[in-house]
């Protein structure tokens, strides 16, 4: 049995393997084994008078001392005060101690090579606290575009079924994996709890997220170190906020477990014989559930699946893995559901594709934030600051590792491959982000490797330190970039109570304007209704709307493809996403409400305080 | 990690009363944690437990993936061939998690394949069957493996 002996924590470690086991890895591959890993734990025999639970227990204080202190900082707090930096504005001193005290906590159990529960927790914690605080505090479903999703589990609660023809948000009925997998789990909790339920799935989904990073990072070392660590990067870097009630925010996970599957399975053995780090597994075990995973992915969401092929191809063609039938059947499962179950988007939309136009592509992500105004010019700068800093602290990862000669060509070939999606799709302008975020578990791993290069146990307080000082750099990056939308992202139950009245007693085929579209948007009988978004509209047709708004929306209600009557809806959360981000002037949609309150050829259809419906007088009407 | 018995004791427990609810039309906060277990978790339990990773959070991360694909299939199935059923739903994910604890344990991986859990490069480091079946190395593993390899 090896020791080694921490003199900066005080405490004793031990392997706990057995004999024969050990002496075979250390035979197996002497450079491989790590001196501080999953295999080792701490032992008894710590500071005399100093019990080795001591240290856990007073984790346990901390995390919750931390706990305690968000939850009094946040409580009482109005999410109607959030400013243009968003949720960030309500934050006080106690939140900002909670955040020091849980990360300064887990660096020392980091250090002290705590158990895993103890680091596991520190990491819950982050999630509950940072994920947690949107949906306890605003006790409404967030992002407008979340809604949407809402509408399609309710058309198939409602109609038993997906149109894969439709008109109306076709794209979702070609790929609906994970809305009739909610829309079942509703019908299981009961139909009154879909919005709860949507309500609460960021958290869900980041435990998830939790878990099969570990899974993927396991699959890639064994120091438990470099995989908590890992974890940690992941969880301060990830700003995107794409982990929201959407088929990406359960497409993500189940990527990274294909990928942890992948690598414990398929990779190929070294040249030189030594063992791969990591847990490993039997390719016959993985490959029933590396299939059910491709299905899942394949018929859940369109851009995952192409990241997962880029992943299985890129790591066969390179030779880091084997198995030629894996990238092979996730091509089949892809490209088979594209053009046999969502063929009629597929052909309408491939002309759609930007082949060959990565920097293009790219810049086009960055095009979507351009008209942002005050604080949101802060935001942006937080999102890309905080990914800029991961990345390039993977880069010094890399380096390292490729310095000590232990670079693991796979874990590289799984960071660079998502970027090889810039060279095909634009994808709505958002293509940057998605690969931010499929390159974010390999981006943290890296990283981890940065602070903690070698296997042995030298400069533990140094690395440590190390640690919090990039976590206390990307961490207010990180909340800037995560909570700065919340202003616009928020929206009040006032609101969603008009908007839902909307919904309700509109008539088929009825023509809806909305101001933008940032607000509760077409989460009820949405296929029934023809919307049009003045924010949307090129600039002229805008500045014609905002010259005179009673005569040309008129015109637009009367315009519609039948004699129903028509609507104008203005929500609160219209007005604060169009006054932060645009594109309209600020004030645009405050001007638009007051002409048509004081026009005479409208009445108010429905007025809860923080969404206003307008109806023309019947007169008015078109024949 | 949890034994078969009591495995099989929680799947039947949470199918029965997502079941019993279920019929009831329960409406209290009961009906959501409990179908919410049943959904995002038993189908795939017994299957994950069956793979024998070794690691608790391996297990349960395989069950809820597993659960929550088996879900999404079945709900999309349904809404695809436009025969949408809760009951029919229930049944099959019901079926699908009672055979993942129900069936004999020669329908686990057999033990030609288990013993080359590792990959084919650890047969060079000469290590024991037992030992090779995950060498992600949690303290008791290999005494656990080799307990695992004696029942078989």
């Amino acid at each position: 049995v090896r020791n080694s002996v921490s003199q900066e924590a005080g405490t004793v470690y031990r392997s706990t393997l057995t004999l024969g086991q050990h002496d075979e890895d250390v035979v197996a591959d002497p450079s491989a084994q790590p001196a501080t890993g999953i295999g080792l734990v701490r032992s008894d025999e710590g500071r005399p008078g100093f019990p080795p639970w001591r240290d856990d227990l007073w984790a346990v204080v901390t995390v919750l001392l931390a706990v305690l202190l968000w939850v009094t900082g946040i409580w009482g707090a109005d999410p109607r005060s959030m400013t243009d930096i968003g949720l960030l504005a309500l934050f006080t001193v106690p939140m900002v101690a909670a955040l020091v005290i849980l990360t300064l906590g887990f660096f020392v159990a980091l250090r002290r090579a705590a158990p895993e529960w103890v680091l596991a927790m520190h990491l819950v914690a982050f999630i509950a606290l940072i994920h947690g605080t949107p949906p306890a505090l605003f006790e409404t479903l967030r992002y407008g575009w979340s809604w949407k999703h809402l509408g399609i589990v309710d058309y198939i609660l409602r109609t038993g079924q997906v149109d894969t023809t439709i008109s109306a948000l076709q794209v979702y009925h070609g790929w609906p994996g994970f809305f009739a997998g909610t829309a079942l789990l509703t019908e299981l909790i009961g139909r009154s709890r879909l919005e709860q339920l949507a309500t609460w799935t960021q958290v869900a989904f980041n435990l998830f997220n939790l878990l099969a990073a570990r899974f993927l990072l396991r699959s890639l070392s064994e120091d438990r170190r470099v995989i908590w660590l890992g974890l940690w990067f992941l969880f301060v870097t990830s700003w995107l906020g794409l982990d929201y009630f959407s088929p990406q925010g359960l497409a993500f996970p189940l990527y990274m477990v294909l990928l942890g599957l992948l690598v414990r399975a398929y990779r190929r053995p070294r040249r030189d014989g030594r063992r791969p780090p990591g847990a490993v597994m039997s390719s016959r075990v993985a490959v029933p559930v590396m299939v059910l995973l491709m299905l899942v992915i394949a018929s859940s969401h369109q851009i995952t699946p192409l990241m997962m092929l880029l992943a299985l191809v890129a790591a066969y063609a390179v030779r880091v893995t084997r198995g030629w039938y894996i990238p092979v059947l996730a091509v089949v499962l892809t490209v088979g559901w594209a053009f046999v179950v969502a063929r009629g988007y597929t052909l309408d939309h491939l002309s759609g594709l930007t082949i060959g136009k990565p920097v293009q592509n790219g810049v086009d992500t960055f095009e979507k934030s351009a008209s942002v105004r005050g604080g949101q010019v802060l935001v942006s700068y937080g999102g890309r600051f905080t990914t800029a800093a991961g990345l390039a602290v993977a880069l010094v990862g890399v380096y390292q590792a490729w310095l000590r000669r232990r670079l693991d060509r796979l874990a590289l070939v799984l960071l660079l491959s998502p970027a090889l999606c810039l060279a095909v799709t634009e994808y709505g302008g958002e293509v940057l982000f998605r690969v931010v975020l499929f390159m974010g578990p390999l981006m943290a791993y890296f990283a981890a490797l940065a602070i903690y290069p070698e296997p042995a146990q030298t400069a533990q307080k140094r690395r440590a330190v190390t640690g919090v000082v990039v976590t206390a750099m990307v961490l207010p990056a990180f909340l800037l970039g995560y909570y700065g939308k919340d202003a616009h992202n928020y929206f009040t139950p006032a609101e969603i109570r008009g908007v839902g009245w909307l919904y309700e007693h509109a008539e088929p085929n009825a023509v809806i304007v909305v101001g933008s579209r940032n607000y509760p948007q077409r989460f009820r009988n949405y296929e029934k209704f023809v919307t049009l978004s003045i924010a949307n509209e090129p600039e002229d047709s805008r500045n014609r709307v905002l010259a005179d708004p009673p005569e040309r929306l008129s015109r637009w209600l009367d315009a519609g493809p039948s004699n129903k009557r028509g609507y104008i809806l203005i929500t609160r959360s219209q007005k604060v996403g169009n006054d932060l981000i645009g594109p309209m002037p600020v004030g645009a949609l405050d001007q638009i409400e007051q002409a048509l309150r004081g026009s005479p050829r409208y009445r108010v259809a429905v007025d809860t305080g923080d969404a206003v419906a307008f109806v023309l007088v019947p007169e008015e009407r078109k024949p | 990690m949890m034994d078969r018995r009591s495995l099989r004791l929680l799947v039947i427990a949470t199918t029965a009363l997502t079941a019993a609810l279920l019929l009831v039309d329960d409406s209290t906060p009961a009906r959501i944690l409990v179908a919410l277990a049943f959904a995002l978790v038993m189908p795939g339990l017994g299957w994950a437990e069956r793979l024998r990773l070794r690691d608790r959070g391996d297990t349960l991360l395989l069950a809820v993936t597993m659960s929550v694909c088996l879900l999404v299939l079945v709900g999309e199935g349904m809404a695809l061939l436009r025969v949408w059923s809760v009951p029919g739903a229930f049944v099959v994910l019901a079926a699908i998690a009672l055979l993942g604890v129900g069936l004999p344990e020669r329908f686990r991986l057999p033990q030609r394949l288990r013993s080359r859990q590792r990959g084919p490069w650890v047969g060079r480091a000469k290590v024991p069957p037992a030992a090779r079946a995950d060498r992600s190395g949690e303290p008791g593993e290999a005494r656990e493996n080799q307990a695992a390899a004696g029942r078989a």
